[in-house]
């Protein structure tokens, strides 16, 4: 059988559709004032109640900050902690902008990339503990202070202070090495793979592999001429 | 920006194209609950989209970009149908006669689609279609000589899993 055949076949069973579809007019006047029907939509009502619930906990954060502002040992904890929540609110907000500019009509390896970095980006917040690792006296002295009023910092005995300096020092090293090697090029990386499998991993990795093949349903007119350049 | 459309001017927009969407859906969702929800999905996007329209495109270049970009993160989400909320009752486009024999070349050409990942699978639809190179690349965001390179090679693909499925 022929290729335009088939074409012609496709087009024959086309135009049976169109004469059989029924169109529901009141099924349409309904989707049409149902804003949340669609995914994106509710995706983004998601984000900004995360956005809200960190800008609450930024403003709890910042009073205890001004209560000891006076006491660095208190202070500079809670400041590295009020970043840790602030970066995600920006993120959030950088998103919200991103995800209210997304239009549909756009092409479509266009909107799959801005929609998939979007979900990467998201994903990877999942990572920030991972990040925060060498920085957890932070949150251990925050809570000390919360929970049994006890500035850590101040009175803790040096051993443990030094214990604990050793420790956050080991965790830069995975900290860094996730940040730089957290891309779609290192998908294959089983330390990535492993790492991210988990909190949204599997999401994330199928996010990072969708980009990848999108790169290479894009570029596949210079790999094909690089490999025939290559096989003269 | 275009003026707002009016609902008579909108149902009858989706009414010339219900067979692209019907066609894009029918290919990403073969289960007919899932194609329901992706079909209305599909025209909650064109009815919120009318207003970005660019018409220095035809309104079939829109139309096909707002169904396979929510058909292929449709595809992409394999969300469970109990997570979903808001779910309408009302089907929106359906075929009036079910009870035709479907064709078996068109069954055969189903499945080839079935087996293409979601971005060839777009290309494939719009190649059978009958849409140019130049359109299909203004679709999917790509070159024309990128469109050209793997037209052909679907269309080696088609010839020989077609004949393998259909030797006479």
């Amino acid at each position: 059988m022929e290729l335009d055949e088939l074409k012609r076949t496709w087009s024959e069973h086309a135009r049976k559709l169109d004469r059989i579809l029924s169109l529901n007019l009141q099924g349409l006047k309904t989707a049409q004032l149902d804003r949340t029907r669609s995914a994106l939509g509710r995706f983004k009502a998601f984000r900004l109640r995360e956005m809200i619930v960190g800008i609450l906990l930024l403003l709890l954060l910042g009073s205890y900050i001004a209560d000891r502002i006076s006491i660095p040992t208190l202070a500079i904890p809670a400041f590295i902690v009020f970043a840790s929540v602030l970066l995600p609110v920006i993120a959030n907000i950088r998103q919200l902008i991103l995800l209210d500019r997304i239009s549909y009509a756009d092409p479509v390896t266009t909107i799959q990339r801005k929609l998939e970095e979007i979900k990467l980006h998201y994903l990877r917040s999942f990572l920030l503990p991972v990040l925060m690792l060498p920085l957890y006296m932070a949150y251990v002295s925050v809570m000390f202070n919360l929970v049994f009023g006890i500035d850590v910092l101040a009175y803790g005995k040096a051993p443990f202070l030094w214990a604990n300096l050793a420790v956050s020092l080991i965790f830069v090293v995975p900290a860094v090495w996730v940040l730089r090697n957290l891309s779609f090029k290192n998908t294959d990386n089983p330390v990535i793979r492993a790492l991210v499998h988990g909190n949204g991993g599997k999401q994330m990795v199928a996010a990072l592999e969708f980009l990848k093949a999108l790169q290479e349903f894009e570029d596949e007119e210079q790999n094909g001429a690089a490999k025939q350049a290559a096989s003269r | 920006m275009r003026p707002p459309i009016t609902d008579d001017q909108f149902s009858a927009l989706i009414e010339q194209h219900k067979g692209i969407i019907y066609k894009i859906a029918n290919s990403y969702c073969r289960n007919a609950e899932d194609r329901k929800d992706l079909i209305q999905e599909i025209v909650v996007h064109s009815w919120k989209s009318h207003g970005r329209y660019d018409d220095r495109f035809k309104l079939s270049t829109w139309i096909y970009r707002i169904a396979l970009n929510v058909a292929i993160s449709a595809y992409r989400r394999e969300k469970k149908r109990s997570e979903r909320v808001s779910r309408l009752e009302e089907i929106i486009i359906e075929p009036a006669a079910e009870s035709e024999q479907p064709d078996p070349k068109i069954a055969t050409l189903h499945r080839i689609i079935d087996q293409l990942d979601e971005l060839n699978r777009a290309l494939m639809i719009l190649y059978l279609d009958d849409n140019s190179y130049r359109d299909i690349a203004g679709i999917l965001g790509l070159t024309e000589t990128n469109v050209a390179t793997k037209v052909n090679r679907l269309k080696l693909k088609i010839k020989e899993q077609f004949t393998q499925t259909n030797p006479d």
